[in-house]
């Protein structure tokens, strides 16, 4: 028996693909640096030339292009003599390229803030054209795949930042054979299922899973109230998400609670200082400073809690409107009656005055006044928040596997925004601590137009509130911004890869707002960028990966992790788990598949008929089998045992430190 | 005999193969089809997603496949798609009732609730039953909100000390688009142009106020608005604006427009130099490019251009350099100096300085090309244009004429296109108006109607004349009846006219006309007229519009008026004189659909003072389009009563009372 493993080893060996490949970029034109900030995001970093499996070329070189990019992926820059070695020959036309179409979406307007000249490119026929430029049809990126290589071919070179010019030049290599090694499974997402209530709630779960999502953050409100269609719907949902490895929070946005609640209740409508019903936006804001309100409010949210299988509460935006402060009284809030009597015992005036021109208490002239009760109201901001905090603690003693989340505005980057929202997370922060729940900042619109870099920056500004930055989360709005952005209204491509990859490096976890505003064909890419692990080759063919989370892997066949058997995997893919470790080829499968795993796996062992994994997770764990077992355990205690009534793939696990065995 | 046997043969493979493709075609489509409904049942939506719109490209107008793909896409939550599904379906089958609410639900859903609103709209007045109460539902739940929340901005800014403070921005823009989603198109046109005020910087709300104002049929504030956005500096502004401007160069008068929105647009007003420069309005560009540089005095290449023309020393340092800011899909820029001459291609440097707007320059190598090359329909085309560009036309048109009979079919098109435009030419069309219409002043049904084919005139008479053929067709129904008939005098001759005249161009709404033909009567036994009448008619036409006429979209005023003086040989060679006028209120109903509730002013003279033919009369009436009528169709219903201005031998004198109700259909063609 001796002589089988080595046997075995080596049949396999011949058998598996090899481990995957780690693209490195050499660049060979002036805009090194823009080029290398291009595929940065997809954690492509630069190589040596003779090394890199990805060659950026914008002069002249090399005269064996052609053999080259046999096995390579050579990105061609304008059309210098070696485009023209391969057939791309540059016209007498003169181009200005300022709006151009990308086949990837062709509907999404591309514009470049300031336009190119160049001249009008004749392409050989077997290349696949990607985008043109609008106006003249011209094409300005264009590619075809070799023998195990590919050639893209690109017009000008991507812009200083490498995001302002081809969104969608990654997803074109990606057609050309680019494979990346690493993938997020740790996403954030939020959902709102208001006008998707039709859709296949196990097809979405997949597409979720597979583009990285590891949390759903789902609307609330619109099953505030129950409501046997929506609940239904939402129980499906719930329980896709749970097949899938999706852990499941409900995403709350007091003081708004509910369409209905709205209705009924005008008796205790948050007031503006215009003196109107809070109706701003999309939410109808409810005076929570109102006892009888803030119990009812309770009751309902106690109610939602109870009646689905969560995994998590996200307590999200609770302090005040706007964002344009109190010099727009028709948007300013709280100005409810409770508020302004209690800010009347405090201070002496009634807060209306501020906004009142014969007033001495006008704020625009009376600045010390505006000041006392910009104060008051970021107190009251926190206190708002430590209260509703504890509602959920009385929640969680019935329900100790839910994790909660407060999303907050950032104030640290751009500190007006404490005055124009009452919010204050360096004074939330401490509560956040006290009760293990995570912080997920939220970056405000006014600087949505910034480039990625400014998370490196904001997570500067949290570390100096916590050391813990695996509690701290970061949200990306990936929305139609109202700044002049470019090239695309929308984050997408290129620029979103960036976004979500600095943020991933920058802080514990990322969220992106929301899933359907991801375009498609960032999906496929999306995973790769949300991961900052870092993947090295390593000398005996395996893979050293690096990572704070786990990490999908792309594998194919048995692997060991760390010398033993590793069985979390399916076809494709590998999970690490977080930290350093040496993925290589394994002998053969283990007894028990788990085809996914949501939750922090800190070892697994490979018995004969059993898998072991010992894990520790904030919320529930979920395991999704590949193979069927008898029986499952978990700190040695039966968990489930095999019922031909009930067959079952995923597992909900406790949450906590625990350890966990699969008995075929 | 062999040949022809072949011919035949070959047709008839020839057809075979046809339908032998078109056949294959047609399987395969069905075969996808059954595979994607395959896919469906076995929950693979990507698949079957994709395999019904394999078999739409063969089945376009499969509005059942459309409809499937739709709720396929709705299963995947890809509801935006959807949405276009849904519309494509109900535009094959307008009576498709879920179709169109399916997808003013999705529009709605999908950031697109004006369309969204307007569809719901149009189903709780037209549509059956259930939908309509559906419809009446969903309506309600998009414009009650709409409604508050315009009380309530409007509201708040009642309240407000000063409503232009710049810190009430948002709520102006927030009234501003609900008022846009609610069609309420004046206020959100105010309140637009009051954010513009308070944020000039905002380079998009000019074209924002572009599409309001065409909406509301302010056109020429529209266009002017797009013109003025698509020399913006911000690039997708301008980018946004040119893609709603059409391929038509503005003329000055349109760049002065587009000033008067957006007087600090340097790029706007340089190109106007440019432009003035290029038709060799030297003073007009030099006031412009003084102008840019007041506004900008950075500003090189009009500090360079003005230089230039008004010969400072500077304009010796060499040519000026093309503007790079100028839209990018105009030729735009022109220079007053040539460019250097160069020994390399003489086509290539040609079709550059053609690029770069630099005409004289392009014509030079062109025409250098062109020795080269004689054949070479580019360059002719180019030249065509460059002469354009040069104000001069006569041999523009020689280039054009020349490059319309290349070999190349798509310059070929373009260059006769070109031709025909330049020289001012006007393609035959064919007209057709109807008028079936009952009286109750005469208790008669009545009917008119002229069909017409003009044809181009040769050379330059085109210009000004053009040649018709026409067939007339007036009758009435109680003279269609042989006993008990009602004469109904002149107003129904029951003839068919046939005729052929001439006709003015229409100048300054103007047109002068003569015919001559031969009216056949169509009633047998009808001996009053008879069988077959020489016809001689002809006079002058005035026919003008004011304010929101029917079809525009929008409510608003109008008033009409038509003024005709013609000659009849058949009413014993009278001269009649009609005025007719029309002022009222056009209401805007839903997308489509509007109600004209006018007054009537009308007066009839003829030389031979005929009672019949002379009268005043007044009196309300209402004109009804609906959404699924052309343009220039109407009900129409007028009460009117009259006076008649001569009583000789008028049996029915003084006055009559006239309710006429009648259907104007009309189209051209």
């Amino acid at each position: 028996m001796i002589f089988l493993r080595p046997a075995l080893l080596f049949l396999v060996s011949a058998m598996v693909a090899p481990a995957a490949q780690i693209p490195s970029i050499h660049v060979n034109a002036s805009a090194s640096a823009a080029w290398n900030k291009v595929f940065a995001p997809l954690n492509i970093a630069p190589g040596e030339a003779n090394r890199a499996s990805i060659l950026v070329i914008a002069g002249n070189e090399p005269e064996n292009l052609a053999t080259v990019a046999e096995d390579h992926i050579v990105v061609l820059e304008g059309s210098g003599s070696a485009a023209q070695m391969i057939g791309i020959t540059p016209t007498a036309q003169p181009l200005a390229i300022r709006h151009i179409v990308d086949s990837h979406a062709p509907e999404t307007q591309i514009v470049w803030q300031a336009p190119v000249q160049t001249v009008i490119t004749t392409i050989p026929n077997d290349f696949t054209i990607f985008a043109t430029e609008r106006w003249k049809g011209a094409p300005v990126l264009a590619g075809k795949r070799t023998g195990r290589g590919a050639i893209l071919w690109v017009a000008t070179d991507p812009g200083a930042s490498g995001m302002e010019r081809y969104p969608y030049l990654l997803q074109a290599l990606a057609d050309l054979g680019l494979e990346l090694p690493a993938q997020t499974t740790s996403l954030w997402a939020f959902f709102d299922s208001a006008y998707r209530i039709r859709a296949d709630v196990d097809y979405l779960a997949k597409r979720w899973r597979v583009a990285g999502v590891g949390v759903l953050h789902v609307a609330g409100w619109h099953n505030m109230e129950p409501d046997a269609a929506q609940d239904e719907y939402l129980r499906k949902l719930i329980e896709a998400c749970h097949r899938n490895a999706i852990l499941v929070y409900v995403w709350l946005e007091l003081p708004h609670v509910s369409e209905r609640f709205w209705a009924d209740h005008p008796e205790w409508r948050e007031k503006t200082a215009a003196g109107q019903d809070a109706q701003l936006d999309w939410r109808k804001l409810m005076n929570l400073e109102n006892p009888q309100c803030r119990r009812a409010i309770a009751g309902q949210v106690s109610n939602l809690l109870n009646r689905f299988d969560w995994d998590g509460v996200n307590l999200a935006e609770l302090y005040f409107e706007s964002l344009e402060g109190a010099s727009n009284p028709a948007r300013f809030t709280p100005m409810n009656d409770d508020v302004r009597s209690e800010f009347k015992v405090f201070a002496g005036f009634d807060p209306v005055l501020l906004f009142d021109p014969a007033s001495p208490y006008f704020g625009k002239k009376n600045a010390s006044a505006l000041r006392l009760f910009l104060d008051f109201r970021a107190v009251l901001a926190s206190r708002m928040q430590s209260d509703w905090l504890k509602e959920l603690r009385s929640v969680r003693t019935a329900k100790p596997h839910l994790d909660v989340v407060l999303t907050h505005i950032d104030d640290r980057f751009d500190p007006a925004i404490r005055d124009e929202l009452g919010a204050d997370v360096a004074r939330a922060m401490p509560l956040i601590q006290a009760q293990k729940s995570t912080l997920l900042v939220e970056d405000p619109a006014n600087l949505w137009n910034l480039g990625a870099e400014r998370y490196a920056k904001l997570a500067e500004k949290y570390r100096e509130l916590t050391k813990n930055m695996q509690s701290v989360a970061v949200d990306i709005n990936v929305v139609d911004r109202y700044q002049d952005v470019y090239p695309t209204k929308k984050q997408t491509g290129v620029e979103l890869f960036q976004l979500v990859h600095e943020a991933a490096r920058s802080f514990g976890h990322v969220a992106v707002y929301f899933e359907n505003s991801i375009q498609k064909p960032d999906l496929t890419l999306l995973p790769s960028a949300a991961t900052a692990a870092i993947a090295t080759p390593s000398a005996d063919g395996g893979l050293q990966i690096k990572s704070a989370d786990a990490t999908r892997v792309r594998w194919e066949g048995p692997a060991d992790l760390d010398g033993h058997p590793w069985p979390v995997q399916n076809l494709s893919f590998v999970l690490v788990p977080a930290g350093e470790h040496h993925l290589s080829t394994g002998t053969a499968l283990a007894s028990v598949t788990i085809i996914d795993f949501n939750g922090g796996i800190s070892s697994a062992f490979v018995g004969a008929n059993t898998v072991t994994l010992s894990y520790n997770s904030v919320s529930r764990a979920i395991a999704v089998l590949g193979s069927q077992v008898a029986s499952i355990t978990v700190d040695g205690q039966p968990f489930w045992k095999v019922d031909p009534q009930h067959t079952a793939s995923s597992f909900l696990l406790p949450a906590g430190q625990h350890i966990v065995t699969f008995l075929r | 005999m062999a040949l022809s046997l072949f011919r035949l043969d070959f047709v008839r493979l020839t057809v075979l193969l046809v339908v032998a493709a078109g056949l294959t075609y047609a399987q395969s489509a069905e075969s996808e089809l059954a595979q994607g409904y395959q896919a469906l049942a076995a929950k693979d939506y990507d698949a079957a997603t994709s395999l019904f719109r394999k078999a739409l490209l063969a089945q376009p107008s499969n509005a059942a496949v459309h409809k499937d793909l739709a709720y396929t896409l709705l299963k995947t939550g890809d509801n935006a798609e959807a949405r276009d599904e849904f519309a494509a379906a109900a535009r094959l089958i307008p009576g498709d009732e879920t179709a169109s609410l399916e997808f003013a639900f999705l529009a709605f859903e999908t950031g697109k609730p004006i369309e969204a609103r307007r569809t719901f709209d149009r189903l709780r007045t037209h549509a059956g039953a259930a939908t309509r109460a559906t419809a009446e539902k969903a309506f309600q739940n998009i414009d009650r909100p709409l409604a508050d929340g315009i009380a309530r901005w409007q509201e708040a800014l009642s309240r407000s000390e000063n409503p232009m403070d710049p810190a009430l921005f948002s709520a102006h823009w927030e009234l501003a688009q609900l008022a846009e989603l609610r069609d309420n198109l004046p206020l959100a046109a105010e309140q637009y142009e009051i954010c513009r005020k308070l944020k000039p910087e905002k380079a998009d709300l000019l074209l924002i106020l572009g599409r309001v104002w065409q909406q509301l049929n302010r056109v020429e504030e529209a266009h002017a608005a797009i013109l003025a956005s698509s020399r913006s500096s911000d690039a997708r502004t301008a980018e946004t604006a040119l893609e709603q401007l059409g391929s038509r160069y503005p003329y000055p008068y349109e760049f002065l427009k587009a000033l008067g929105l957006d007087a600090r647009n340097v790029n706007l007003r340089r190109e106007l130099a440019f432009l003035y420069l290029a038709m060799g309005k030297t003073p007009e560009a030099i006031d412009q490019f003084k102008q840019v540089l007041a506004l900008d005095a950075a500003d090189q290449v009009s500090r360079a251009q003005l230089d230039a023309l008004t010969g400072n020393k500077r304009a010796a340092a060499g040519p000026v350099a093309p503007v790079a800011a100028v839209p990018l899909n105009t030729p735009t820029v022109v220079h007053a100096a040539s460019a250097a001459a160069s020994p390399m291609n003489a086509r290539a440097m040609g079709l550059k300085s053609f690029q770069l707007g630099y005409a004289r320059d392009a014509i030079k190598y062109l025409r250098q090309a062109h020795d080269e090359d004689p054949d070479d329909a580019e360059v002719m085309l180019k030249l065509g244009y460059a002469y354009n560009y040069a104000k001069d036309d006569g041999d523009a048109l020689q280039w054009f004429d020349r490059a319309r009979h290349s070999a190349d079919a798509a310059i070929a098109a373009e260059a006769n296109k070109a031709f025909h435009n330049l020289n001012g030419d006007v393609p035959g069309q064919t007209t057709l108006w109807f008028l079936p219409m009952y009286s109750s002043r005469w208790h008669d049904a009545f009917s008119y109607g002229q069909v017409k084919r003009t044809f181009p005139l040769p050379g330059k008479l085109n210009h000004w004349l053009s040649f018709y053929l026409s067939g007339r067709f007036t009758g009435d129904w109680n003279s269609s009846i042989p006993k008990g008939a009602v004469n109904s005098l002149y107003l129904s001759d029951s003839s068919i006219i046939f005729g052929g005249g001439l006709s003015t161009r229409t100048w300054h709404h103007l047109t002068l006309w003569g015919e001559a033909g031969e009216s056949v009567k169509y009633l047998p036994f009808r001996h009053d007229i008879g069988n077959a009448l020489p016809d001689y008619r002809g006079g002058l036409t005035f026919a003008k519009g004011f304010g929101t006429l029917i079809g525009a979209p929008g409510s608003g005023l109008f008033y009409e008026t038509t003024g005709d003086a013609f000659f009849v040989s058949r009413y014993a060679n009278d001269w009649i004189f009609s005025s007719q006028n029309r002022a009222g209120r056009t209401l805007h109903v839903t997308e489509g659909t509007a109600v004209q509730l006018l007054w009537n002013a009308n007066f009839l003279h003829d030389l031979k003072n005929q009672y019949w033919a002379e009268t005043v009369e007044t009196g309300p009436g209402v004109r009804v389009h609906m959404s699924w009528m052309r343009p220039n169709v109407y009900f129409s219903t007028d009460f009117v009563r009259g006076v008649y201005t001569n009583n000789l031998g008028n049996p029915r004198r003084p006055n009559y009372d006239d309710i006429r109700v009648g259907f104007w259909y009309a189209f051209t063609k």
